[in-house]
C-alpha cells in the first residue's frame, strides 16, 4: 500500500508544480555540528557463495570526499550455538568468507569488534530459503519508455516477502569513431576498438515485495526499473541481471522504512522520516547507534536482454557525449603541434576523401572518441549476447 | 410619514371594503360561554358592522362569559376589558382597535394591526429603500407598551423576540440587544432569538449587529412581553467591516478566546486561488497555524487538527478540503458567520479537545427569490433562494464544481493529460416558521472529490451531511430545540493498471447524532442552558478488495467498529453583578466502545507487537468492549474595570472519542478516523487561560490572551508505523502527552477608511511519549516540539477603503518555520547514499512570510438593477517568496540532494467575479 501511496503523491507533487505554482529548489540545510559517525554494516551471510560484510562509516552531508572504512575490525558470524566463523579482511572495508555449509535450521548473527574496543552484534536471523525468479519481463509504457517488471512465486511458503537488486548493462558508442590513431606522429587505421562500449551498474534502488496481502505467493510484474525513451541504455542493446533474496518481515520493514526515508520524500503528504538503524546494536556502548540489517540467505539470479530493434527509435539520445564537436586539423599544421597536443587529438575521417589526396583530417577531443571516458569498457562482458 | 399614512389608508381601505356587507346593526344580543377572544371577536363580527384590529397574543388568556341582551359592542368591551390592560377605540368606519396599557390613541398608530411591525415591510416595494428610512425612525420614536400594567410586583420584566432581517426575513443572528443604563445586553442566538430582563419601565433597547444599521425601540416594560425587531441592511456593504456590537462583546461579553468571522471580513482576505475561504481566514488569527499552505488542517492553540469540532448546520464535517486542501469545503456563496472557540468552550460543545468551529449557512430568503454566483480561476458556483410560504418557509440551494478536468485537458504534459482532479458540492436549506412558538430548520450538505494522476490510482472521497432542527418556544424566557443530524465520510481508492494487483481500498465514517438543548433565561442574574445528547458511531475501518475477476488480491476486511458517545450537560451564565459575570459549566460524558468486535490481548510485560499477541477474546454484539467517562468542567469569570476594559478567566476540560489516525505532517485524504478502545484511550485536554481586553476611544480594540493547555493519551506513532489496513494499530502508536501554551496580543481598528487589525503571538506545542520499552517511546521520553509548534507569529490585515467601490487589501503574515527531522549524516548501502536522521522534529524549516494584495471593486450601488456585481482583483505572494512548505533529501545516482518544496513559490495573480441579483 505504501508503496501505491507514494507514487500517488509524487505525481501529486508533479501536478501541483505543473499546474505552475509550486516549486522545488536546492536547500542547504544548516550546518549540523558534530556530525554522527556511525558504524555502517552492508553485507550478509550468503548460503551459497562467498559472503561478504563491508564495513565504512557515516559521514557529514557536506563531506565530499571517499566513504571512511572501518579497517582492521575482527567481524565474524556466529550460530545460537556459538559456534564462530570468522571473517578475513581483504581490504577497503571488506570482509569476506569463502563458501560454508551452514545449518539452514540455525539462526546466525554477525559479530564485530573495531579496532576501537567497540563490540557490535546483530539480532540472529534466520537462513531464508530463496526460489527461483520467475521472470524478468519489459513493456513498451505510452510515453515510449520501457519498463521492467519481477514476477516470482513461492509455493513452498518460505517466504512472502522479497528483496531485489539489480545491475544494468548496456552497449554504447562514443561521440566519432576515431579511425585513425597517432604513430610516430603520423597518423595510422586504429587497430584496437575504442568506439563502443560496455557500460555495467549496479543500482543502489530499494525494490521490496511482499505477498503478505494476496491469496497466493505469487509477486506479479511488480514495478523493478523503468526506463525513459531517450536513455541511452536502450538506444542499441540493453541487458538486466536481477538478484532476488527471501528476507524476513523483519527485513522487509527495514527496506520499506529506509526507503521512506530516502526515495519518497518530498510530497504533500509525506511521513515523518525516522531514526532508522536496522538489527545491528553496539553491545559495548547501548547509546550508539549501528546502521545496517543483517541478513542469512541466497540470491537467485535472472539476466535477461533487450534489442533496441524491438523498442520505438526516440530521434535522439541522452548521452555523456552530448556537447561533442569535432574540427578540422590540416596534415601542414601537425608539424606545429606537441606530443602532448597530438594525444588528445583523435582523427575520424581523412579530407577531402575519395581519390583526392588527404589534405587534412577531422578531428575531435579523447572526451569524444573514447568511449571509455565515459567508465565502460571495451571489453565484451562474458554473459553478453 | 406621509408614505406610512398612505400605506396605512390603502390598506384600510382595502380592509373596509371586504366587509362592507356586513350587516347595518351596532347592537348584539346572545350568550358567549366559554370563548376565547378570537371566537367572540369572529362573532361580533359576523352580525356587526364592527372589524377588529388587535394582536392576538395580547388576548390568548381571554375568557368571555358574558350573557346580552340588545347591548352595544362598547358596553360588551367595557364589560369584558374590565379589569385588564386592554383599551378599545372605535373609528367613524367601524373599526374597533384594540391596544393595551394606554387607552385610546387620537392619531392612528402606524402598528396596530397585530404582531410585530410585519405590515409596514409587507406592502412597502423592497427596492425602494426611502420608505424604510421613514418606517425605522417612526418605530424608533414609537413607545412599544410590552405587559399589563399591574401584572405583577416584581420590579424586572423580560423582553424576548426575534431580530430579522427587513428584507429578506432571516434571522440576524449575533446581534447585541442592550440598554445602556444600567448597561444590560444581551446577544440574539443562532436563530435571531434573545431573551433580556430589564428592570421595569421605560427603556431605550438598542440594537446594533454587523452590517445591519443599529435601530433601538423606545419600550414601556410592565410585565413580561413580545417584541419582534427587524433591522435593515446596510444597503453598500463596504461601509463598515465590523460594527459596534461586536467590539461592545469583546470586554463586556463573559466569552473568551472566541472569534467570529462574518463573510464580508472573509471577503476581504486575498486568496490564492481567488475564492473566498473560512480557513484561509481564520488563519489570519492569532493562535490558529497550520503545517502549511495548501492544507486545510488547523492547529489551534498547539492542538492537532483533528482536535477540531467542525461543524455545519450543526453536523460534524470530518474531511472539510477539497481538491488536496487547495479549497475549504464550504460554499462561500452561503456562508452566514463562522464562530472559533479557542478556549472558554461552552458545556453544550463536546467530543474534540481544541477548540469548535461553528460554521452557520444562511436561511433563504423569506421574501423574494435571489442568486448570487461567480467564477475564480478553478471553480464556478452558483446559489439560489427564495421563500416557498412567504414569510414562513423558504430555501436556499447552492452548488458548486471545478473545472480543473478541463483545465487539465489544456496542460501540455503527457502525465497530466490522463490526470483527473474534480470536486463539487451541494448544499440545500429549508426552513419554516410555523409560528410564534415553533420553527423547523432542515440543512444537507454533499461534497465528492475525486482524482486520478496519470491514469494510476483514483482517489475519492466524500462527506453527506443532513440536519433537522425544530426550535419550539415554551415561553417568553425558556425555549428548546431538537437536533437531529447525520455526517458520513467516506474514501475509495483504487487501481486497475495491473490486473492481477488491481484493488479497491474503502474507508467509512459515520454518525448519527440526536440532541435536545434548552435554554431557561431564568431571571436578570442567571441564564441557565442545559441538554443531553447522543452520537452513535459507525466505522467501516478499512475493506480492501480486489478489483476485477483476474485481481489476485485477498479480500482484507478490517472489522466494524461502533460506539456510542452520550453527554449531559448545564451551563449557567450569572451576573453577579454589573462588574463581575460567571459561567459555570458541567458536561457529563461516557462513551463505549460495542461489538461485535474481535480484541486481541497482549503479553503485559512487552511492548505491544505482533510478536506479543496471547489471545483473542470475542465480544458479541451490543456487548461493551470498553467503557470511558468522565466530567468536563467549563468556567469563566469576567470582571469589568474601569475606563472600558476587562479582564476574563476561562477553564475547560474537554474529552475526545474519536481521534484521526495520520502520520502525515497534513491532513491527507486518506487519513482514517478511529474510535477509543481497549487500548486507545480518549483524550483529555485542559486549558486555563486568561485575558484582558480594552477598548480605546479611537474605536481601537486591544486584548491580550495568554493559555495554557495539557492533553493526555494524544497519539504519535512509532517511525515506520502502518495506518492503513492495520489489524492491530495499537501496536504502531504511542501514548504520547502534549502540554502547549502561549499569549496572544492583537490590536484591531474596526472602522474608518482603514481598518484591519495586526496580532502576535508567542506559542509552544510540545509532545512526549514516554513508554515502557525504546519502541513505544519518542526521543528517548523527552518532550519534543509537535510539528505544528511555531513560537512566533505575527499577522497583520489591513483594508483600506478609497470610496464605496473600491477598497483594497493588504495582508502580512510572518511565522517560524515549522519542526522537521532532518537528516544528520550520510551513509553507503548497498551502493547507494542512505540518510541517518534526527531525532523528532529537531530542526526547522526557514521562516514563513507571504504578502497578499487585493482590490475589491464593487459594481455601481443603484438599488434597481438586474444584479450587483463584484470584482477582486488580487495578488497571491505579492513579494514571491519561496516558502518552504517542506525540505526532504533524497538519493539520487548516489548521492544525497537537499530540496525546498514551496507550494505558493511566486506571486499568483488571479480575477474573481461575483453576482447577486
Amino acid at each position: 500500500m505504501s508503496k501505491r501511496d507514494t507514487s500517488f503523491s509524487t505525481k501529486l507533487l508533479w501536478l501541483v508544480l505543473l499546474i505552475g505554482f509550486g516549486c522545488v529548489e536546492p536547500y542547504e540545510p544548516p550546518v549540523i555540528e558534530n556530525g554522527v559517525s556511525l558504524l555502517v554494516v552492508d553485507g550478509s551471510l550468503n548460503t551459497e557463495g562467498k559472503s561478504i560484510i563491508k564495513l565504512s562509516r557515516s559521514e557529514n552531508l557536506s563531506e565530499t570526499g571517499p566513504v571512511p572504512l572501518e579497517l582492521g575490525a575482527k567481524v565474524s558470524f556466529e550460530d545460537e550455538g556459538g559456534t564462530l566463523y570468522p571473517l578475513k579482511e581483504e581490504g577497503k572495508g571488506v570482509y569476506f568468507l569463502p563458501q560454508q555449509t551452514f545449518n539452514p535450521t540455525k539462526q546466525y548473527r554477525l559479530k564485530i569488534t573495531t579496532t576501537r574496543g567497540k563490540e557490535y552484534a546483530s539480532e540472529f536471523v534466520p537462513i531464508i530459503k530463496n526460489p527461483p525468479v520467475d521472470s524478468v519481463s519489459w513493456a513498451i509504457t505510452a510515453d515510449n519508455g520501457v519498463q521492467l517488471y519481477i514476477s516470482t512465486h513461492d509455493f513452498e511458503n518460505n517466504t512472502r516477502y522479497f528483496r531485489w537488486t539489480f545491475e544494468e548493462s548496456w552497449n554504447y558508442l562514443s561521440a566519432y569513431n576515431s579511425r585513425f590513431e597517432w604513430k610516430d606522429r603520423i597518423p595510422i587505421l586504429r587497430s584496437e576498438n575504442i568506439y563502443q562500449c560496455y557500460q555495467t551498474k549496479p543500482s543502489g534502488k530499494i525494490v521490496i515485495g511482499s505477498t503478505s496481502g494476496l491469496r497466493e505467493n505469487i509477486i506479479s510484474k511488480l514495478p523493478l526499473q523503468y526506463i525513459q525513451q531517450r536513455s541511452e541504455k536502450i538506444r542499441f542493446k540493453y541487458s538486466i541481471l536481477v538478484k532476488q533474496y527471501g528476507i524476513t518481515k523483519e527485513g522487509h520493514d527495514y527496506w520499506l522504512q529506509l526507503q521512506r526515508n530516502t526515495e519518497s520524500l518530498g510530497t504533500l503528504f509525506d511521513p515523518q522520516p525516522s531514526q532508522l538503524t536496522g538489527n545491528i546494536t553496539c553491545k559495548s556502548d547501548l547509546s550508539e547507534p549501528a546502521l545496517g540489517f543483517f541478513t542469512a540467505g541466497s540470491a537467485t539470479e535472472k539476466r535477461i536482454f533487450i534489442s533496441s530493434e524491438f523498442l520505438p527509435r526516440a530521434r535522439t539520445y541522452i548521452t555523456p557525449f552530448d556537447g561533442c564537436s569535432s574540427d578540422t586539423l590540416q596534415i601542414v599544421n601537425i608539424s606545429l603541434l606537441s606530443n602532448k597536443d597530438l594525444k588528445n587529438i583523435f582523427l575520424l575521417d581523412p579530407l577531402p576523401g575519395g581519390p583526392l589526396p588527404t589534405t587534412a583530417y577531422s578531428y575531435t577531443s579523447a572526451a569524444c572518441a573514447d568511449c571509455r571516458s565515459a567508465g565502460g569498457t571495451t571489453i565484451k562482458p562474458g554473459f553478453w549476447q | 410619514m406621509s408614505a406610512m399614512k398612505f400605506i396605512l389608508c390603502a390598506f384600510l381601505i382595502v380592509l373596509t371594503a371586504l366587509h362592507s356587507h356586513a350587516q347595518d346593526n351596532k347592537s348584539l344580543s346572545g350568550d358567549f360561554k366559554n370563548l376565547k377572544f378570537d371566537e367572540f371577536v369572529n362573532q361580533i363580527e359576523k352580525n356587526t358592522v364592527y372589524h377588529f384590529y388587535y394582536n392576538p397574543a395580547w388576548t390568548d388568556s381571554l375568557k368571555i362569559n358574558l350573557s346580552v341582551l340588545r347591548k352595544t359592542v362598547s358596553e360588551i368591551l367595557d364589560d369584558i376589558f374590565q379589569n385588564t390592560e386592554l383599551r378599545y377605540a372605535i373609528d367613524k368606519n367601524n373599526s374597533i382597535y384594540l391596544s393595551l396599557g394606554q387607552s385610546l390613541m387620537t392619531d392612528l398608530p402606524f402598528d396596530f394591526f397585530g404582531e410585530g411591525e410585519q405590515l409596514n415591510t409587507r406592502k412597502t416595494n423592497d427596492q425602494d429603500y426611502s420608505p424604510y428610512e421613514e418606517v425605522e425612525k417612526t418605530k424608533e420614536e414609537k413607545l412599544f407598551t410590552i405587559g399589563f400594567k399591574n401584572a405583577n410586583s416584581k420590579p424586572t420584566a423580560n423582553i424576548a423576540g426575534y431580530v430579522r432581517n427587513t428584507k429578506s426575513g432571516e434571522p440576524v443572528i449575533g446581534a447585541s440587544v442592550f440598554i445602556e443604563h444600567p448597561l444590560i445586553g444581551v446577544a440574539t442566538d443562532q436563530f435571531g432569538y434573545f431573551s433580556i430582563t430589564l428592570p421595569k419601565g421605560r427603556q431605550e433597547l438598542v440594537i446594533k449587529s454587523l452590517e445591519m444599521k443599529s435601530t433601538k425601540r423606545q419600550v414601556m416594560l410592565y410585565a413580561d412581553g413580545k417584541l419582534d425587531i427587524e433591522l435593515q441592511e446596510d444597503v453598500t456593504p463596504l461601509k463598515e467591516v465590523v460594527v459596534q456590537s461586536e467590539r461592545d462583546a469583546q470586554v463586556l461579553g463573559l466569552q473568551m478566546g472566541l472569534e467570529k468571522l462574518d463573510i464580508k471580513t472573509m471577503k476581504q482576505i486575498p486568496v490564492a486561488l481567488g475564492e473566498v475561504d473560512i480557513f484561509k481566514a481564520i488563519l489570519t488569527l492569532p493562535g490558529v497555524q497550520s503545517v502549511g499552505e495548501g492544507t486545510v488542517g488547523l492547529n489551534i492553540r498547539g492542538g492537532a487538527s483533528n482536535q477540531n469540532l467542525i461543524l455545519y448546520n450543526d453536523a460534524t464535517i470530518f474531511n472539510p478540503s477539497h481538491l488536496f486542501g487547495f479549497f475549504s469545503a464550504f460554499n462561500p456563496d452561503i456562508l452566514k458567520n463562522v464562530e472559533l472557540y479557542k478556549s472558554g468552550i461552552p458545556a453544550e460543545y463536546g467530543g474534540r479537545l481544541s477548540a469548535v468551529l461553528d460554521v452557520n449557512t444562511r436561511e433563504g430568503n423569506k421574501r423574494k427569490f435571489a442568486g448570487s454566483g461567480g467564477i475564480s480561476p478553478v471553480t464556478g458556483r452558483f446559489s439560489l433562494e427564495g421563500p416557498i410560504f412567504k414569510d414562513k418557509t423558504s430555501f436556499l440551494i447552492a452548488g458548486r464544481s471545478t473545472y480543473s478536468d478541463w483545465l487539465l485537458t489544456k496542460i501540455p504534459s503527457a502525465t497530466l493529460k490522463n490526470s483527473q482532479a474534480s470536486f463539487y458540492d451541494l448544499n440545500m436549506t429549508l426552513s419554516h416558521q410555523m409560528n410564534d412558538k415553533n420553527s423547523f430548520y432542515a440543512s444537507g450538505y454533499l461534497s465528492k472529490d475525486g482524482f486520478k494522476l496519470n491514469s494510476d490510482t483514483a482517489y475519492k472521497y466524500s462527506n453527506q451531511t443532513v440536519s433537522a432542527k425544530w426550535k419550539h418556544v415554551f415561553g417568553n424566557k425558556f425555549y428548546g430545540i431538537l437536533t437531529g443530524s447525520y455526517s458520513g465520510y467516506d474514501y475509495q481508492v483504487s487501481s486497475d493498471v495491473n490486473p492481477v494487483t488491481s484493488y479497491q481500498l474503502s474507508y467509512t465514517v459515520q454518525q448519527a447524532n440526536i440532541k435536545a438543548d434548552f435554554n431557561y433565561f431564568l431571571n436578570t442574574k442567571h441564564t441557565l442552558n442545559f441538554g443531553i445528547s447522543s452520537i452513535r458511531y459507525m466505522l467501516s475501518p478499512g475493506s480492501f478488495q480486489p478489483n476485477g475477476s483476474e485481481s489476485l488480491v485477498t479480500p482484507d476486511v478490517l472489522q466494524k467498529e461502533q460506539g456510542e458517545e452520550s453527554a449531559i450537560y448545564i451551563g449557567d451564565n450569572f451576573e453577579i453583578n454589573p462588574r463581575l459575570s460567571i459561567y459555570a459549566g458541567l458536561r457529563y460524558s461516557l462513551f463505549q466502545n460495542l461489538g461485535p468486535k474481535d480484541v486481541f490481548t497482549y503479553d503485559t510485560g512487552s511492548p505491544k507487537n505482533e510478536n506479543s499477541i496471547l489471545d483473542t477474546v470475542q465480544y458479541a454484539t451490543g456487548k461493551k468492549v470498553a467503557n470511558y467517562q468522565g466530567p468536563e468542567y467549563r468556567f469563566s469569570v469576567r470582571y469589568t474595570l474601569a475606563g472600558n476594559s476587562s479582564v476574563k478567566f476561562g477553564y475547560n476540560k474537554m474529552r475526545q472519542y474519536l481521534q484521526m489516525l495520520s502520520n502525515t505532517a497534513a491532513i491527507s485524504p486518506t487519513d482514517i478516523w478511529k474510535l477509543s478502545d481497549s487500548y486507545i484511550k480518549p483524550q483529555i485536554g485542559d486549558q486555563f487561560s486568561i485575558g484582558y481586553y480594552k477598548n480605546m476611544k479611537s474605536l481601537i480594540e486591544t486584548s491580550v490572551e495568554i493559555y495554557y493547555k495539557t492533553m493526555e493519551n494524544f497519539l504519535d506513532f512509532k517511525g515506520g508505523a502502518k495506518l492503513i489496513l492495520n489489524h492491530h494499530i495499537e501496536t504502531d502508536v504511542v501514548n504520547a502527552t502534549g502540554k502547549a501554551y502561549g499569549a496572544e496580543f492583537m490590536i484591531k481598528k474596526l472602522s474608518g477608511k482603514l481598518n484591519g487589525w495586526i496580532s502576535y503571538t508567542y506559542s509552544r506545542s510540545l509532545l512526549q511519549a514516554k513508554g515502557g520499552s525504546p519502541s513505544e517511546s519518542i526521543n528517548q521520553g523527552k518532550w519534543y516540539p509537535s510539528n505544528y509548534d511555531k513560537p512566533n507569529a505575527v499577522n497583520f490585515i489591513g483594508n483600506y477603503k478609497f470610496s464605496r467601490r473600491f477598497s483594497m487589501s493588504l495582508n502580512m503574515t510572518y511565522s517560524t518555520g515549522r519542526p522537521i527531522t532532518l537528516p544528520l549524516a550520510k551513509y553507503d548501502l548497498n551502493g547507494s547514499k542512505r540518510l541517518y536522521y534526527s531525532e523528532r522534529n529537531q530542526y526547522r524549516i526557514p521562516d514563513y512570510f507571504r504578502t497578499d494584495f487585493a482590490l475589491n471593486i464593487e459594481g455601481n450601488h443603484k438599488i434597481k438593477k438586474l444584479a450587483h456585481s463584484s470584482w477582486t482583483v488580487a495578488v497571491y505572494n505579492l513579494t514571491g517568496r519561496q516558502n518552504a512548505y517542506s525540505v526532504y533529501f533524497i538519493s539520487q545516482n548516489g548521492t544525497v540532494k537537499g530540496y525546498k518544496l514551496s507550494i505558493f513559490g511566486r506571486p499568483i495573480p488571479t480575477v474573481t467575479y461575483n453576482f447577486k441579483f
